[in-house]
């Protein structure tokens, strides 16, 4: 009865292995074009991106060339990255973080613990960061038990300033050059995880979400933004979408003329006028969810259930009974937004079945006083206390004032807390959850991934996975 | 990904013929995970009962439901509500009508990145009231928290004439044909043959005979269609009787009759081979059908449906999970899988699972045998299942265990 543990995975490897040869092995080299909206002015981890589009595209590039020491696994709760592991004392007001073994800069050189503590200091201030050996210590003015998932931010990643403009890190990909236009990224040759498959990933900045779907379906683009209005049409041309978790929220946010509990009533009405799962599964093509609430249930770790709002809207002859200035709304759209326009048309198709006459609002220049706008907010793949406190930022403290006096949940805040604050948010209906909406790419059809999808559940990208097929024979005889 | 699941099953001591098989498998069902398993609640049930009860005043009229947020959550969520009922209860509370409750309670329980929490709304006239218990993820996907599983076939025996059932002795093997039970003692070349006592002569047997050994302390039982035979494990004095007896199964039975190759529950519905299923959802038992569908009975062995597919069945269990009961099926081999590396057609794969809600997840890669599969045994909460293939390009049976090894 000998056991052949050991030799089996070898020879079940090889085989599979000699299968997959006949199939399509990875190869490396090439170049990976990507199109994003976004103008990019820095990948450094620490300064702030001037508007929510380039803020999207650095959370997603900036991770391939600087790394964090801890990140958020796809599948729930923290990994180590650059640290190896992690421990705290005095209640969380001291952490060593034991650094990982042979990860190199992209100059070459081993990363330090000392480049880890530098990096840090250069973006907390209070925090005293020392190095210890192979460790990091960092001593806190006040204990922080979730200062692991703090380290999580791109804020955080390490970054080592070699001259006051160039900076390198640890990841897959070095910045080769950054101009007006364009992004250009080089693989890391020596990089801890094993080098990028790909040479090189040039980001192309400034190209709308139609002049992508045009470079892709040209040839001009591997991986592109798509909208969800638009999945449809490249999978029909046998193109592969790549998509996260939901992401993005898009959620009716009433003005304070509009905030006031004598409009409570009206304002729970349309929160309940139009039909979120039609406009998901039509619309958005069920590339998108319905949502009750600010926080989808895959990030809150509840159901919607628990905080949505409770009170009851009024009947169709309740609404048309109000006057018609107290059932009129003007709901107002950001003028890039295709997507959030199409939104808020299909709302105001549904509210007028229920009596509120909606008119949608494209401002272009001066525009009359909206009451009520429809605001699309970027979701942070991290802990729900830490995901709600940056819903709140993002809808404004002014927004947030009308709906409820609670603060945001303190960091490590429990479940019930963040439920709680959630459930104050939306009690009054003064912000109303719409959609939820993950982000999506167009993936080209020379694009092959290895082990994994291009984007993680978390929305981050996989570029060091993906490779690049090589033409066919037929195309690559032709002149 | 197809590398790591490869190496991930184990088929021991076999020469390359299972080795390229499994291989062959793992490519067309690699996609296959762990991944699927939902989180468990139950570690935070009593923490959550007793923060509700802390809020709820004692000899209330309360009414609990729970709200999944997805459908794999209701199984372990309706075990949560049971015990915050039992908790309730057990001081005094009286589980009413939500008409003719002072006191909703509302449990739900998922995951989010940073934990596995449970929630429970109290609602009591206008005031809600939140409390809830939660356990950090952070070590989710360590291997501690979250073993790989893979199936381990062990070789034990093999012949030329069929294999019903084998049954290991310490460095002794007891070996169940159509014709003989045979005792046999580990030797340096192999197995060496000790004792062997012919069995039913003068019976004529169904075409696909089934047969299962039971050893208790010095004695064995053989169970066959229509007849048992009884002896001491040294098979000095076994004698063979006609009778129809239950079969040691996960479910209870009314034994194989005669001329036929299935069981019968003894609410007479048929069924070629049983697991037992876990407490959480309200299924009890997952049986085989003779028509090859898996499908599920409650407590009172009484259908809940089909979930599935599955020629056979039986129940196995995980050092590395205490208490998750998993499911041993097999299945015909895809049959391009088989072509691709060489392999005959006619080949079978074991298949583990598991059941949630009433959902089959995967818990571990498939395993491919070297041949039809002819027998698949395991005692009720064992962690080891006799696996007999019949191999038609050898022309021989052979018996395997199989277990659930766990990576971490």
């Amino acid at each position: 009865m000998k056991r052949f543990r050991s030799a089996f995975p070898a020879f079940a490897s090889a085989c599979l292995a000699a299968v997959i040869v006949s199939a399509a092995r990875p190869q490396y080299g090439g170049t990976l074009r990507i199109d994003t909206r976004a103008n990019i002015r820095t990948l450094d981890p620490a300064a702030s991106p001037s508007d929510v589009v380039e803020t999207a595209a650095s959370n997603r590039i900036a991770p391939l060339v600087f790394e964090p020491l801890v990140f958020v696994d796809p599948a729930g709760g923290l990994k180590p990255l650059l640290a190896a592991s992690w421990e705290s004392q005095a209640g969380g007001k001291r952490w060593r973080f034991r650094m990982r073994g042979g990860v190199r800069l992209h100059d070459g050189t081993p990363l330090e613990p000392w480049h880890v503590a530098t990096s840090l200091r250069g973006v907390e201030s209070t925090w005293t960061i020392a190095a210890d050996g192979d460790a990091i210590v960092i001593d806190l003015p006040q204990p922080r038990p979730s200062l692991p998932w703090e380290l999580t931010d791109r804020r955080h990643a390490i970054a080592v300033r070699r001259t006051p403009t160039e900076m390198i890190g640890t990841g897959p990909f070095r910045i080769d050059r950054i101009d007006a236009g364009r992004v250009w990224l080089r693989a890391h040759d020596s990089y801890w995880s094993g080098r990028p498959f790909v040479d090189i990933v040039q980001i192309e900045m400034g190209r709308s979400f139609a002049a992508q779907l045009t470079d892709l379906e040209v040839g001009r683009a591997d991986l592109i933004e798509l909208q969800p209005t638009d999945a449809r049409r490249l999978t029909q041309r046998g193109l592969q979408v790549a998509a996260s978790r939901p992401l993005d929220l898009f959620a009716l946010v009433f003005e304070p003329h509009r905030a006031g509990s004598s409009s409570e009533p009206l304002r729970r009405s349309l929160a309940r006028a139009f039909e979120r799962v039609a406009l998901c599964n039509v619309l958005l093509q069920g590339r998108a969810e319905p949502a009750e609430t600010l926080l989808p249930a895959w990030l809150s770790g509840y159901a919607p259930a628990f905080a949505a709002p409770a009170g009851l809207p009024l009947s169709r002859s309740a609404i048309m009974r109000l006057p018609v200035d107290q059932r009129t709304l003007t709901l107002r759209v950001e003028a890039g937004d295709a997507l959030a326009r199409s939104i808020a048309e299909r709302i105001a198709v549904d509210a007028r079945e229920s009596g509120v006459l909606v008119t949608v609002q494209v401002p272009a220049g001066l525009a009359p006083r909206p009451d009520v706008r429809l605001v699309r907010v970027g979701l942070d793949a991290t802990s729900p206390d830490r995901a709600l406190a940056r819903v709140m930022a993002a809808l404004g403290s002014r927004t947030v004032a009308l709906a409820t006096n609670e603060p945001a949940p303190a960091i490590g805040a429990p479940l019930d807390v963040v439920l709680r604050v959630e459930r104050a948010l939306l009690e009054a209906s003064i912000v109303v959850p719409v959609a939820h909406v993950p982000e999506l790419y167009g993936v080209g059809e020379r694009v092959d991934e290895w082990d994994a999808q291009p984007v993680t559940a978390t929305g981050g990208w996989n570029l060091a996975n993906l490779w690049l097929k090589p033409p066919a024979p037929e195309a690559r005889a032709r002149p | 990904m197809e590398v790591l699941s490869c190496a991930a099953v184990g088929f021991h001591g076999r020469a390359p013929f299972p080795r390229t098989a499994a291989c062959a498998v793992l490519i067309l069902l690699g996609g296959a995970t762990v991944r699927g398993q939902r989180a468990s609640f139950e570690d935070l049930a009593s923490e959550l009962a007793a923060k509700i009860a802390a809020v709820v005043a004692p000899a209330g009229a309360v009414f609990v439901t729970s709200i999944p947020v997805d459908a794999a959550d209701e199984a372990p969520l309706r075990q949560v509500a049971r015990e915050v009922a039992r908790v309730l209860t057990a001081r005094g509370d009286r589980l009413v009508a939500a008409e003719a409750a002072a006191v909703v309670v509302t449990v739900g329980c998922s995951t989010n990145l940073r934990e596995r929490a449970c929630l429970a709304e109290v609602r009591r006239a206008d005031t809600r009231q939140v409390v809830s218990a939660s356990k950090a993820d952070d070590g989710r996907t360590s291997a501690d928290a979250d073993p790989i599983l893979a199936l381990e076939a062990v070789p034990l025996f093999a012949q030329r004439a069929a294999i019903l059932d084998v049954a290991p002795l310490g460095d002794r093997l007891l070996v169940l044909d159509p014709a003989a039970i045979t005792l046999y003692s580990r030797a340096d070349e192999g197995w060496r043959r000790v004792e062997s006592r012919a069995i039913g002569q003068a019976r004529v047997w169904p075409r696909d005979l089934r047969g299962r050994l039971r050893v208790s302390g010095r004695a064995i039982e053989a169970f066959l269609p229509g007849a048992v035979c009884r002896g001491p494990v040294d098979l000095s004095g076994l004698t063979c009787v006609d009778e129809r007896e239950p079969w040691p199964l996960a479910v209870d039975n009314a034994g194989i009759d005669a001329a036929r190759n299935y069981f019968q529950t003894p609410e007479g519905v048929s069924f070629v081979g049983a697991a037992a299923l876990g407490a959480d959802g309200d299924a009890r038992w997952a049986l085989a059908d003779p028509s090859g569908t898996l499908m599920l009975m409650d407590e009172r062995r009484k259908p809940l449906g089909a979930i599935g597919s599955s020629d056979d069945v039986a129940g196995l269990t995980a050092r590395c999970r205490p208490g998750a009961a998993y499911l041993l099926a097999s299945s015909r081999t895809i049959r391009g899988a088989a072509e691709r590396v060489d392999l005959q057609a006619d080949t079978d794969t074991l298949r583990l699972l598991r059941v949630v809600g009433r959902r089959l997840l995967t818990a571990a890669t498939p395993l491919v045998l070297p041949g039809r599969l002819t027998a698949l045994w395991a005692a009720p909460g064992a962690g080891v299942a006799t696996v007999v293939a019949h191999d038609a390009g050898t022309g021989r049976y052979e018996a395997f265990q199989v277990s659930i090894s766990c990576v971490r």
